[in-house]
């Protein structure tokens, strides 16, 4: 066994995740290993300043602020596609298609199509990612009539600006 | 043999056919597409004096939006008319940012947006004369660039002559 | 969604102080945080009660930290002190701290010591710690946690131990000069 392997094992043995016959050899050795000890006794003193005394870190934010964003965000998350809203084909059909026959229910139905697909916003809107280090945002605001897309870098903390189409606009 | 065939089924095949034909019509026209690259900051003013602020119903979308920005200015706006098929229109909207959008029928586009040259991101989307798609990123200072992208109905009044470049 | 926010107020402190607790950046652990309890909130009916409620949000929110310090750490290029560690080279050059550090300390001064040793760990030495310390998970829970072998997790909470030590060590001496 290597000093690492028995430096490892030591701190099993002190978290209690060495098994039983492992723990008795452990005990052994230690009797005779002075090193060991002293290491065990430091480890055991790290062990017990830590528990219990994690800093006491509070949110730097009030209740109502905290909540309501997070309110906002549970809303917009739930807030139902814009097609979605609108009826399906099966229910505009039932209720707006009188009983017909044959070919003038085909004709109906024919023109239905030509007519709505387009409405159906929101419901073929796919997007993909060119790369793994942008990430993007996507918000579809029903009352506002507008999709808003946020790109940002995955690999920085900050606001990543080289994104920016704009160039040095604020210096022209 | 179609003059053997009943009135009424003549009728149906007809507007059948009329339908189709409309349709196909509607699946194939060229979209118009108006693209504007804007500025969004907490500053009144644009240090670039040919940048004009954004008004009417954008103004009021972008207001009444989450962007946390106060004053929005065009940097650039472009309309173009994109047929429907595989053809891709490519748009510059400055020196970094150009869009290939494709119409691919039904009111339906393909956007890519690139940066330099480099592919961002390709959406496909619906797009309508009320509800504008905007790409949109960090620029610097505490600003963002936004990329707006609108149906133009054929009966809109032109635009404006373009801010920018 | 009344009863949530009570939830929330109620254990909104203690899960912004461990995504902070990993994190180190206010910013990072508030998003993380709320992101936390957004997705507990989607999450709700999964929760069976097989743990506490603190417990369970507790996780989402070391999960949601642990994705982004990963993120990160694509970008990062390692220190030869983390790529050391997994040998047991750096710790043979600590010596043994023989002195309790935290002797006579009050509880306050010894909550600040710590933080402040804890902040000048690495990401992932502190994440193990905060993990097996503070959240007493076992290694192999850890390990899952992590994504990493359970070899890596010892070596880790090893080398963490041991620079801790060290760290209150200096910290102690310093108080004193």
């Amino acid at each position: 066994m290597t000093d690492h392997d028995f430096e490892l094992k030591l701190q099993a043995y002190l978290d209690g995740e060495l098994a039983a016959p492992e723990t008795a050899m452990m005990e052994d050795r230690l009797g005779r290993d002075q090193e060991g000890r002293l290491l065990l006794a430091e480890l055991r003193n790290t062990c017990a300043a830590l528990a219990g005394h994690e800093a006491e870190i509070k949110l730097p934010e009030t209740r109502e602020f905290f909540w309501s964003k997070i309110e906002r965000e549970i809303g917009r998350q739930e807030q139902p596609a814009p097609a979605a809203a609108g009826v399906s084909w099966f229910t505009w059909l039932r209720r707006h298609v009188l009983p017909a026959t044959g070919i003038a229910f085909a004709v109906c139905l024919m023109s239905i199509w030509a007519v709505h697909r387009g409405k159906i916003s929101g419901q073929f809107a796919e997007m993909e990612l060119a790369s793994d280090d942008v990430g993007a945002y996507t918000y579809s605001d029903p009352q506002q009539k507008m999709t808003m897309v946020w790109f940002y870098d995955r690999n920085d903390n900050s606001q990543s600006t080289e994104l920016s189409p704009l160039g040095n606009v604020e210096e022209e | 043999m179609f003059c053997s065939v009943s009135i009424p089924v003549r009728m149906a095949a007809f507007l059948l056919a009329l339908v189709l034909s409309a349709g196909i019509a509607r699946a194939t026209e060229p979209l118009r597409v108006e693209t504007l690259l804007l500025w969004g900051t907490n500053d009144a003013q644009s240090p670039d004096p040919k940048h004009k602020p954004v008004d009417g119903d954008l103004a009021k979308k972008l207001g009444n939006s989450p962007y946390r920005w106060k004053y929005y200015f065009e940097v650039n706006r472009k309309t173009n008319s994109i047929p429907a098929g595989d053809t891709k229109k490519n748009i510059q909207m400055s020196d970094h940012c150009a869009l290939d959008i494709k119409n691919v029928g039904d009111g339906h586009v393909e956007v890519a947006l690139s940066g330099d040259g480099k592919l961002l991101s390709m959406r496909k989307e619906p797009l309508k004369s009320d509800w504008p798609l905007i790409f949109s990123g960090a620029a610097k200072n505490d600003t963002a660039w936004l990329v707006v992208i609108k149906k133009v109905d054929a009966s809109a009044p032109k635009p404006d002559k373009p801010a920018g470049k | 969604m009344t009863a949530f926010e009570e939830l929330v107020a109620r254990h909104r402190d203690k899960i912004y102080a461990r995504a902070f607790s990993m994190m180190r950046n206010e910013d990072e652990a508030v998003d993380l945080s709320q992101e936390a309890w957004v997705k507990s909130w989607q999450r709700l009916k999964q929760f069976q009660g097989e743990s506490s409620f603190g417990t369970w949000m507790t996780r989402i929110v070391i999960n949601l930290c642990l994705d982004q310090l990963r993120r990160r750490k694509r970008q990062r290029t390692e220190s030869i002190e983390e790529m050391n560690e997994e040998s047991g080279g750096v710790e043979r050059q600590m010596p043994v701290v023989t002195v309790n550090p935290t002797e006579r300390l009050e509880r306050g001064e010894l909550r600040k010591r710590i933080d402040q040793a804890l902040s000048q760990l690495s990401h992932e030495h502190r994440t193990v710690l905060v993990l097996h310390e503070f959240e007493e998970m076992e290694y192999k829970e850890i390990a899952k946690t992590m994504a990493c072998s359970i070899g890596t997790v010892m070596s880790r909470l090893f080398y963490a131990r041991r620079k801790m030590a060290v760290l209150l060590a200096n910290l102690k001496s310093e108080e004193l000069k």
